[in-house]
């Protein structure tokens, strides 16, 4: 184990955010990675527990604590992760890939950070609309607010709602 | 070796920092929710704390604001250790009177340097520091005040501290900290040894849940003469032994007590403020400068013992013709804390009258 972040009760911590609230939450995930609850088609909802809410305005100020909750994944804008593996999956953590930088727009929020991308060129169409995933890995992450943009958020891994997606920029590998 | 107090909800973070900081050879408790941890810590008194943020009950922010508004945890390195790991939430951590911050994502073994780093040096003042309190008149709370005063010597300076009530008989010390003496200060000094050890002294002790240790007064009413050429070479080790020694002494200047003065670094005279007490005060100045004793040495503290009539300050002042340390407010507390066995400091550390000994303390041995 490498951190003290996952533990053996197969809990992951993460942040949620929608258009106006981080919700720093944990989701049982087990054995999977959270990419691949967030994958899962049985359901449309992500059932989460210890839930802290924050603002977008004043995200270090917690104002709700609740122990259980289910946020719609439709509704989720991105989840920041502490840990990069988290946003991967199980099925593609091998592949070789190259970082390709990016620009996401997403409502209330522009995303820069890499993507793991193959050899051949970029095609943006094929990446939000062919794969079986919703939430599209973006590593090296910086979000920052469009309205407020002090409001900042950074780390290793984000996962993307595709379907919140307005504009997607990169650059060919 | 640090003792550590950590708290977090998650079971398994709780055991995997355990076992790391006792590998390191901390003694290590554990806590699942920050009200009770700060119940633990006031009775552990650690020294560091490492404190989750996402908790049921209260948060690891509020956690580190209520444990900072007690005097015994104002120096007490508090880690906030969170899967929140934005720059605000640092920010927010600090803000809310964290040391430091680490993310969740850091490994075990890198946590553990990173908290041996912020662990406190040895900032402990220099070794036998005595301080002797008394007054001349009685019923101005000497004895509240000594024992109060221990106790935030403890908590603040997390060292050796004693509480040597010299009353040959009768003294209230102990049932101020709520213990039950097997032994007394008239048993000690009646042992044959010309010079005291700690060997000869420890068995005469009662350990207090806030680390004080008390050499109490006898109990029981005795006509046995108080041998006071005993006294002397007692404090003496009693110097070498503690870091602090706290001594609530007799208020008359008459012996056994006078030869105790001498040997005293500070000298805490109580007095209330009303004319007798001044005009006793006034006396006790007049025989401590007849002592010899280095007029610098000597402090003043107003406590203020009824609520009501008191005289002003300035007026308490002039008449002594000396500055008046401190003065500790009225408070109705006291007397439940004398009643239960729990002093005021432990009882209710956020009152007036505790913070003042709180900052007393800290003037004394700044």
């Amino acid at each position: 184990m490498n951190t003290v972040r996952r533990t053996s009760s197969g809990r992951v911590t993460a942040d949620f955010f929608t258009s106006s609230y981080r919700f720093s939450a944990s989701i049982i995930v087990y054995k999977r990675r959270l990419v691949d609850v967030l994958a899962d088609r049985m359901t449309d909802y992500l059932d989460i527990v210890d839930i802290y809410i924050s603002r977008i305005n004043a995200p270090g100020d917690i104002i709700a604590t609740y122990q259980k909750g289910s946020l719609v994944k439709n509704e989720i804008i991105f989840i920041l992760l502490s840990d990069e593996s988290e946003g991967i999956s199980k099925e593609r953590f091998y592949t070789t890939r190259d970082d390709i930088p990016l620009f996401i727009s997403v409502p209330s929020f522009e995303i820069l950070g890499q993507l793991k991308w193959g050899t051949k060129e970029l095609d943006i169409k094929k990446l939000l609309l062919a794969d079986t995933q919703n939430f599209l890995p973006v590593s090296e992450v910086t979000a920052t607010n469009s309205l407020m943009p002090t409001v900042k958020f950074q780390g290793p891994m984000a996962l993307v709602n595709k379907t919140k997606v307005q504009v997607l920029c990169g650059l060919n590998p | 070796m640090a003792h550590i107090l950590i708290i977090d909800d998650d079971q398994d973070i709780l055991r995997l920092l355990e076992f790391s900081f006792k590998r390191s050879g901390h003694s290590v408790s554990i806590s699942s929710n920050g009200v009770q941890a700060l119940t633990q810590a006031e009775i552990e008194n650690p020294d560091l704390i490492i404190c989750d943020v996402m908790m049921p009950k209260m948060t690891g922010y509020d956690f580190c604001k209520q444990a900072r508004s007690k005097p015994q945890f104002r120096e007490t390195p508090i880690v906030i250790f969170s899967a929140r790991f934005q720059p605000i939430d640092r920010q927010t951590a600090l803000d809310a009177g964290a040391t430091d911050y680490l993310a969740k994502t850091v490994a075990p073994d890198v946590l553990v340097s990173r908290i041996e780093e912020l662990l406190p040096k040895n900032t402990a003042p220099t070794l036998g520091k005595t301080v002797g309190l008394f007054s001349m008149k009685g019923g101005t709370g000497v004895t509240s005040l000594a024992v109060n005063l221990a106790i935030a010597l403890k908590l603040v300076h997390k060292t050796s501290t004693i509480l040597a009530d010299l009353a040959s008989v009768g003294g209230h010390a102990a049932l101020m900290l709520g213990v039950r003496p097997t032994s007394s200060l008239p048993k000690l000094l009646s042992t044959d040894e010309p010079n005291f050890t700690l060997e000869m002294i420890q068995p005469h002790l009662v350990d207090h849940s806030s680390g004080v240790q008390l050499l109490a007064s006898l109990p029981v009413f005795s006509e046995a003469v108080f041998p006071k050429n005993r006294l002397e070479p007692l404090i003496q080790c009693l110097k070498s032994t503690f870091d602090f020694t706290v001594l609530d002494v007799p208020h008359l200047l008459e012996s056994p007590s006078s030869p105790v003065v001498a040997l005293l670094d500070k000298i805490i005279l109580v007095l209330s403020p009303d004319m007798p007490s001044i005009q006793s005060t006034v006396i006790a100045l007049q025989g401590l400068a007849r002592l010899g004793v280095d007029e610098h040495k000597i402090n003043l503290v107003v406590n203020q013992i009824v609520p009501h009539h008191s005289l002003p300050l300035q007026t308490i002042q002039k008449v002594v013709k000396r500055p008046v340390l401190m003065a500790v407010p009225f408070e109705p507390e006291m007397v439940r804390a004398a009643n239960s066995g729990k002093p005021l400091l432990l009882a209710n550390p956020q009152t007036p009258a505790a913070a003042a000994i709180g900052k007393l303390v800290d003037t004394l041995f700044k």
